[in-house]
């Protein structure tokens, strides 16, 4: 008897893309697991002695968790690795507009959530 | 400190720039505190020449090409600050990364004995300022 191998497709949240003024386009993941939920609120709680870094370990975190695709100069960038370390060199310009990127996304996709 | 810190800053990218790494580890404390970006997520403590090399490691080894080049150093009270520029590509996508980054370093008898990044100039100013009130 042939084994029968049932294949099951795997769900996936849409994802969304943002554009920049040059045409840089981040490209957002549209679900985010009650973990990583937890994690982005226990951060932003996070050093109260230094609330200002706490706001950035957030964001970084959602950037971590949210973002898939940075595609600067037609160049897409995928891996987690990279992406981060890529937000971490961004100039100001550029972290200003991945934060704003990231609280538009949530505001459209976990509008329960506390905004970056 | 003052001059004599900023000489050391100075003299440890030049041995950094050349690839002479026992010149710049020369003029780095074997009890060396460094610390990445305050915002990162993962921030936390590298300890002595091998933590300074792991963080190098994980940094540099992010890209292909990565290059610094220090802009300039000066004295803040009795610390010195440098502002340098880097440049790479990503190792996996190649995509081109230019970014300033701000060093405040303490410097005691001739070695670097802390180590902190920050973004922007503003950014290290600020956390020099509350270590002076602290």
């Amino acid at each position: 008897v042939a084994a029968r191998r049932t294949r099951r497709a795997r769900l996936k949240a849409p994802e969304s893309s943002y554009a920049d003024a040059e045409g840089n386009v981040l490209t957002l993941r549209g679900s985010l697991t009650p973990a990583s939920r937890r994690q982005y609120a226990e951060t932003l709680a996070g050093n109260p002695l230094s609330r200002e870094d706490a706001w950035q370990r957030a964001v970084e975190l959602l950037f971590e968790r949210l973002v898939v695709r940075w595609e600067i100069a037609d160049e897409p960038i995928t891996r987690q690795r990279e992406l981060l370390a890529r937000f971490r060199a961004a100039s100001p310009e550029e972290r200003s507009w991945a934060r704003d990127v990231l609280r538009e996304h949530c505001a459209e996709h976990f509008p329960d959530m506390q905004a970056p | 400190v003052t001059v004599e810190g900023v000489d050391v800053v100075r003299a440890a990218f030049d041995a950094f720039q050349h690839a002479d790494e026992p010149a710049m580890f020369a003029l780095v404390s074997e009890d060396v505190v460094v610390r990445q970006f305050p915002d990162q997520l993962d921030v936390r403590d590298y300890h002595g020449h091998a933590g300074l090399r792991e963080m190098m490691a994980t940094w540099i080894g992010t890209w292909d090409d990565w290059s610094i080049e220090l802009l300039s150093a000066w004295d803040v009270a009795g610390l010195v600050l440098a502002s340098a520029s880097q440049r790479g590509g990503g190792s996996g996508s190649g995509v081109p990364m230019w970014a300033e980054v701000t060093f405040v370093f303490e410097v005691h008898e001739g070695t670097i004995r802390r180590w902190r990044m920050f973004h922007t100039e503003r950014e290290a100013l600020d956390a020099v300022g509350a270590d002076a009130q602290a």
